[in-house]
């Protein structure tokens, strides 16, 4: 099944907007929910990735108005490449940026290319170049 | 390559295949839409809210044609005006769709969520301020006959209708912690909403 070839992005997510285990859960079961009701609109001549990015970054992001934030999930749970605790410490930083600027850093994360961001935000690729060059300049300053 | 998010970004991709399986609240949401018990309750919300108000303005209609007077013309026109914002809401909730691009499906969510809090505040100072009238038209179509009526009594009854929704705006904007209603009042969401509107504008602006 689709969802559960690409079950990595509803991880992906979830980590970066949900704030408890338990609102993990509510946003993972909101974002199933929708994917399975906009099913039938999916094109399939589009790339599955991007249509479920979209959908789940618009739940997200729509669910995190509505529930107010409590404290940021952890990340120790992921085998790690980087210290743990560096990877904490990078989720803490992503985890603190408005809703919008993370899903951008997120798509970044997985790889997606500029014109591939801005088609799925909405956005030129030229944006998104200069967003993530503007976050990353924020991050550096801030260190 | 060495700011901290590229190293991020590596660890990331590298760690494409980590996260095979789906989390347990996913397979439990699957598992309930398999059951078919949540595919019928979302997409038609308004249609309960959208049948009232065409029942209640066609009754409203109906007393107008009979009864020819002001109370009825302004029962009426309370009634349309609430059939055809609920129609808006639904056309708008109707056409949303999530799989657009995300800076869009937020802008039209929170057009959606202002043109909600417009018809909430329009039924509930609307009602307070016109269910004078709504009772007479009511009262003449349930007895018969018309309400004899101080004019003096009915413009006084209106002074405070809109007295009370002044003071009620007023004191839930001293606390307009207290619900939805409250926060839709007091302007508390409408500002918010606004709010979230103009970050989406700054954030598609280059």
């Amino acid at each position: 099944m689709l969802l559960e070839q690409h079950s990595r992005i509803l991880h992906r997510v979830c980590r970066l907007y949900a704030r408890t285990p338990a609102d993990s859960e509510d946003l993972a079961q909101d974002i199933t929910l929708a994917l399975w009701r906009a099913f039938p609109s999916y094109d399939p001549a589009r790339k599955f990735s991007t249509w479920m990015y979209r959908i789940a970054l618009n739940v997200a992001i729509s669910h995190l108005r509505r529930h107010k934030p409590a404290l940021p999930l952890s990340a120790t749970t992921e085998p790690t490449i980087l210290p743990s605790s560096q990877i904490e410490e990078l989720y803490r930083l992503v985890a603190q940026l408005d809703p919008l600027d993370r899903s951008l850093v997120l798509l970044y994360l997985e790889g997606y290319s500029f014109p591939e961001i801005g088609d799925i935000l909405g956005i030129s690729a030229t944006n998104a170049s200069t967003k993530l060059t503007r976050i990353k300049q924020s991050w550096k300053e801030s260190a | 390559m060495n700011h901290p998010l590229d190293q991020l970004a590596r660890h990331c991709q590298s760690d494409a295949h980590s996260e095979s399986t789906l989390p347990p609240a996913a397979l439990a949401a699957l598992r309930l839409i398999r059951a078919e018990k949540l595919l019928t309750r979302l997409p038609q919300d308004l249609i309960g809210e959208l049948v009232g108000w065409a029942a209640f303005a066609l009754l409203m209609g109906n007393l107008l044609w009979s009864q020819r007077n002001i109370y009825a013309l302004l029962s009426h026109i309370y009634a349309v005006v609430m059939l055809a914002l609920t129609v808006r809401e639904w056309v708008a909730a109707r056409d949303l769709d999530l799989a657009a691009p995300v800076t869009l499906v937020q802008q039209r969510l929170e057009a959606l969520s202002l043109l909600r809090i417009f018809r909430l505040k329009f039924a509930i100072l609307g009602g307070i301020i016109l269910w004078a009238p709504l009772a007479f038209v009511l009262f003449e179509a349930l007895s018969g006959r018309p309400l004899a009526i101080n004019n003096l009594w009915l413009i006084a009854n209106l002074v405070f209708g809109v007295l009370i929704a002044v003071a009620t705006v007023w004191l839930l904007r001293l606390y307009p912690q207290a619900n939805r209603i409250a926060r839709a009042l007091s302007g508390e969401s409408i500002a918010e909403a606004e709010r979230a509107l103009a970050q989406l504008h700054t954030f598609q602006s280059e």
